[in-house]
């Protein structure tokens, strides 16, 4: 940044010619307490209550359940009642059936300049109006060119027959009982740019008693009334801070909610300003086996008694040997002793421009540790500095600031890993735009201080009702499904006709926190680091080459043979995928009005074309003559995903299919070499499905197994990484998806990026 | 010791902004969202203020921006750079409001500062500031619209640049050369 302008007299006179006034208290309070109410009644939503909903068959459901908990739990229970008899609708979460459920009469849609806006289903009931909508055929163009940039912004509505609008928050108020017909308002399309595509959009619906096959699965809520202490490493006397302040019981889940009040900072136990840092979460059965655990936007968490509390939310499988025993297991981190510093000045120049880097080596010994600065860089908005230390030196808090600066970031470390050599950055150009990044002779203060780390376990034991326990220990696999998170375990290791293919991984490279892509034989031996600082891996079909994104964006090709490293001119972007014949790469980057969207390079960097104008695509894979490539495309108004192919000769799209049960995060559907199947992740972010290039034939192969990274090979075999539970690292298995013949291949803890099994 | 040591250690406290960390304290709660409020109100109405030409209509989409905000930060999900997608709400606002306004403002008119509100009678303009007024004023509204972020809204060089996807570089240099052409005319003037 340039200090010579940005401070000078004549940029204040400019601030000044504007001569606008600072905006009145008085409105900025009111705006204050508008935004204050909205934030409460998000904050507070209405509790549910008990009833029962017409349909009768659910209502019998409902009351057996009542008369099996009245039977079963007693006084002298953990758990002490059943206060509330609720309904679940998978999607739309529990709804209240006191008084009777609506729902949509038939889907309704409307089409304008191509645009189609559907509402697919509606869900009505005494507490809430549930509303299910899709959005197509919304051009790129209409979007704006980066996801910083927010388009319309105006939010839809209801709009009743007296006239009276209702604006959703997660949705729509109650419709009252006597009022059948609404019409849904959408002023414009989400996030497109003003007069792009037809505003003031208006869907009449109308509502109809919900039909007695509405599938409405039972739920017992109780409400636990005291919770055992078992909290490691802590007095019996004391207050177990991990409560379970809730539980659903709903079919073959429960789901447990809860709260953590452990404040460090206000344990007297500790010196002054200590604080907890949660490292791991598990989840385990009486058996000790680890219970798979999984995160449902569907739940509404109870508000929690403090507000500085935090509340937490596991749904498990009923495929556990009760009790379970929920572990938070961190470190009490305290200071110890007083903070040291040291100082040196340090010459920028007037001017530092970014990029820039300085070899320092200077030596300091602090907190008895020598600590080496290698080097200070400029970045975007500040500096970095590298050290050098004795092995356990980073494990303590160092930092570095500037005299005179006050930093709007950075400065010091964290994390659990203490490696010796580590950086720190500090940045000074914020988000008000002054002060800028300091520059010139400048006071460099390196900061030391002692801590200490002491390992902490919370944990609280949870058994549901004795009687239901049965079951639970069993649980019956579901047709077509290879692996599920209880039998990862159960996986042998990779067969000896096997090993000899390699697979490409995302992992950390070096102790400097680097991540890269590393190549392994599928055994787990001969690790080779590929691209010590890289990312979006694919290899080649050959298995002679790996196509990565570098940091500055570009796509870039590694030979194996060499490691030589070539950028592609021209070519920036990410999600490179080698076409079967291994000319071409296909990558997703950003040009003209769409971005993120399909682009294709010869292998060798020439003739870069920008294939589609479409806007979020993900690259799928390529037909096997290299003449077709699939991507998936977004809808705007869901979380759906569409599954089209582009002739690359002609340009034709085609509209395959789409998938209603993706993630909305990170899809990662891939193509097999074949084009017989398309591998996805499940909506949970942790399942992978299969489906016909068609749509047909969809069926779970994986199920809540942590699924991240996924690939294929030529002869038809499936490479996933399964992260673990509340961890970095994976497990990566390789699954025959027809015979599900499966192996784990030891050794690999990354992300799966590309596999050559020759 | 103890102020510092906080600064100093825990990745929570030591990483992430101020800015930062209300954004993430108003994903777990709404109510946190006030500090970002707080952090951006005066930013947002002085440049709406500039844009549509009085305090009250600035008052207005200031209000209409921070509420679409609200509404729509579920939806935001970096952890910085709060500034460029707030204010690309408030300029759409400002559009919107243009486009509902045709017959009574316009982005043209929105220039002639200082208007009918009592709280501009009370700013005194120099004789120079007066004509780097009109200096400003006469410049095409791309040029105000830069300095206008830059001096009214108080939004760094990158985060302009992410706002009208630039390169930063010339984001800078947009507003440097403009900077030192504005003087240069400022001191032809004054001669």
């Amino acid at each position: 940044m340039n200090n010579d302008i940005s401070n000078t007299q004549f940029e204040e006179d400019v601030h000044k010619s504007f001569a606008i006034p600072e905006a009145r208290p008085e409105f900025v309070n009111q705006v204050y307490k508008d935004l204050m109410q909205r934030a409460a009644a998000k904050t507070n939503k209405p509790r549910l209550i008990l009833g029962m909903r017409p349909a009768w068959t659910v209502v019998l459901a409902v009351f057996t359940l009542l008369v099996i908990s009245t039977i079963v739990i007693g006084p002298q229970k953990v758990y002490a009642s059943v206060l509330k008899l609720l309904g679940y609708i998978p999607g739309v979460g529990i709804v209240d059936q006191s008084s009777p459920i609506r729902v949509l009469a038939e889907p309704v849609s409307i089409t304008k300049d191509g645009i189609s806006i559907t509402v697919t289903s509606a869900t009505l009931t005494g507490e809430r109006t549930h509303l299910d909508y899709r959005i197509y055929g919304v051009p790129g163009s209409a979007y704006p060119l980066s996801e910083d940039v927010l388009g319309c912004s105006q939010q839809p509505y209801l709009r009743l027959p007296d006239g009276k609008q209702l604006t959703p928050e997660k949705d729509f108020p109650p419709i009252p009982e006597s009022v059948n017909e609404a019409v849904l308002v959408l002023p414009c399309i989400f996030n497109t740019l003003p007069g792009t595509v037809p505003e003031n959009w208006e869907l009449k619906l109308t509502f109809v008693p919900a039909p007695p096959d509405l599938t409405l699965v039972p739920v017992i809520e109780s409400v636990p009334t005291k919770t055992p202490s078992m909290a490691g490493n802590t007095l019996a006397s004391e207050i177990n801070p991990l409560v379970i302040s809730k539980v659903l019981d709903i079919e073959d889940k429960f789901v447990l909610m809860g709260e953590f009040s452990y404040r460090a900072d206000k344990d007297v136990s500790l010196p002054a300003d200590s604080w907890w840092n949660l490292n791991q979460v598990s989840i385990t059965g009486a058996d000790g086996r680890e219970v798979p655990q999984s995160y449902s936007n569907d739940f509404e968490l109870p508000p929690p008694t403090n507000a500085e509390n935090e509340t937490w939310l596991y749904q498990l499988d009923k495929n556990f040997i009760p009790p379970v025993t929920i572990t938070w297991s961190g470190q009490v981190i305290s200071p110890e002793g007083s903070k040291e510093q040291a100082e040196f000045e340090f010459n920028a120049g007037l001017n530092p421009q970014n990029g820039r880097e300085w070899t320092i080596n200077k030596d300091f010994k602090l907190g008895g540790y020598n600590i080496r600065l290698v080097s200070i860089a400029t970045g975007p908005e500040g500096y970095s500095f590298h050290f050098l230390a004795d092995p356990g030196a980073s494990a303590n808090a160092i930092s570095v600031n500037i005299a005179g600066y006050t930093p709007n970031c950075g400065g010091g470390g964290g994390g659990n890993d203490f490696p010796v050599e580590f950086d720190r950055s500090v940045c000074y150009a914020n988000f008000n735009g002054s002060p800028e990044f300091p520059g010139g002779k400048v006071k460099i203060i390196l900061n030391f201080q002692a801590l200490t780390r002491k390992d902490k376990t919370f944990q609280v034991q949870w058994s549901p009702d004795t009687t239901q326990t049965g079951p639970f220990a069993t649980s019956t696999p579901q047709m077509g499904v290879c692996l599920a998170a209880d039998t990862l375990a159960q996986i042998k290791p990779v067969s000896a006709d096997l090993a000899s293919g390699t697979v490409l991984v995302y992992e950390q490279t070096d102790s400097a926190n680097h991540w890269g892509l590393v190549l392994y034989n599928l055994n787990g031996s001969g690790k080779r680091v590929v691209v010590p600082n890289g990312n979006w891996g694919s290899l080649s079909p050959d298995g002679s080459k790996v196509a990565y994104s570098a940091l500055d964006n570009g796509i870039h090709v590694v030979d194996l043979a060499t490691l030589a490293d070539k950028a592609l001119p021209n070519s920036t972007g990410y999600d490179p995928n080698w076409s079967p014949d291994g000319k071409q790469i296909a990558y997703i980057g950003s040009g003209d009005s769409a971005i993120s969207s399909l682009f294709v390079v010869n292998a060798d960097g020439t003739q870069v074309r920008h294939v589609s104008n479409w806007t979020y695509e993900a690259v799928v894979g390529w037909s096997a003559d290299s003449s077709q490539l699939y991507f998936a495309a977004p809808f705007t108004g869901g979380v759906a995903w569409k599954i089209n192919s582009i002739d690359l000769a002609s340009g034709t799209v085609q509209e395959h299919f789409t998938i209603e049960n993706g993630t909305p995060k990170f899809l990662n559907a891939k193509l097999s070499l074949d084009g017989k199947w398309i591998a996805y992740r499940g909506r949970d972010n942790s399942s992978l499905y299969l489906v016909h290039p068609d749509g047909s034939d969809m069926h779970l192969v994986l199920d809540n197994a942590g699924v991240d990274g996924v690939e294929w090979s030529s002869s038809g075999w499936l490479v996933a990484s399964l992260r673990k539970t509340n961890s970095d690292e994976s497990i990566v298995v390789l699954i025959n998806p027809e015979s599900c013949t499966s192996y784990l291949l030891s050794g690999l803890k990354g992300e799966v990026e590309g596999v050559f099994i020759p | 010791m103890a102020e510092s040591c906080k600064t100093l250690t825990s990745e929570q406290f030591e990483r992430e902004s101020e800015e930062a960390r209300f954004i993430r304290a108003a994903r777990q709660d709404p109510r946190a969202f006030g500090e970002l409020y707080k952090l951006y109100v005066n930013h947002v109405f002085k440049y709406l203020c500039s844009r549509v030409g009085n305090v009250h209509d600035a008052e207005d989409i200031t209000a209409q921006t921070f509420l679409a905000a609200f509404e729509a930060f579920d939806r935001f999900h970096r952890d910085g750079n709060f500034a460029p997608w707030l204010f690309a709400i408030a300029r759409n606002k400002a559009t919107d409001h243009f486009r509902q306004h045709k017959n009574s403002t316009s982005i043209d008119a929105a220039g002639d500062f200082p208007v009918d509100s009592d709280p501009l009678t009370d700013m005194i303009r120099s004789e120079q500031a007066a004509a780097l007024s009109k200096l400003i004023h006469d410049l095409p509204e791309e040029e105000q619209e830069l300095l206008r972020l830059r001096f009214l809204a108080g939004m760094s060089f990158p985060q302009i640049a992410l706002l009208f996807h630039h390169n930063e570089d010339a984001v800078k240099k947009t507003i440097y050369r403009l900077l030192a052409r504005l003087q240069s005319q400022l001191e032809v003037s004054n001669e």
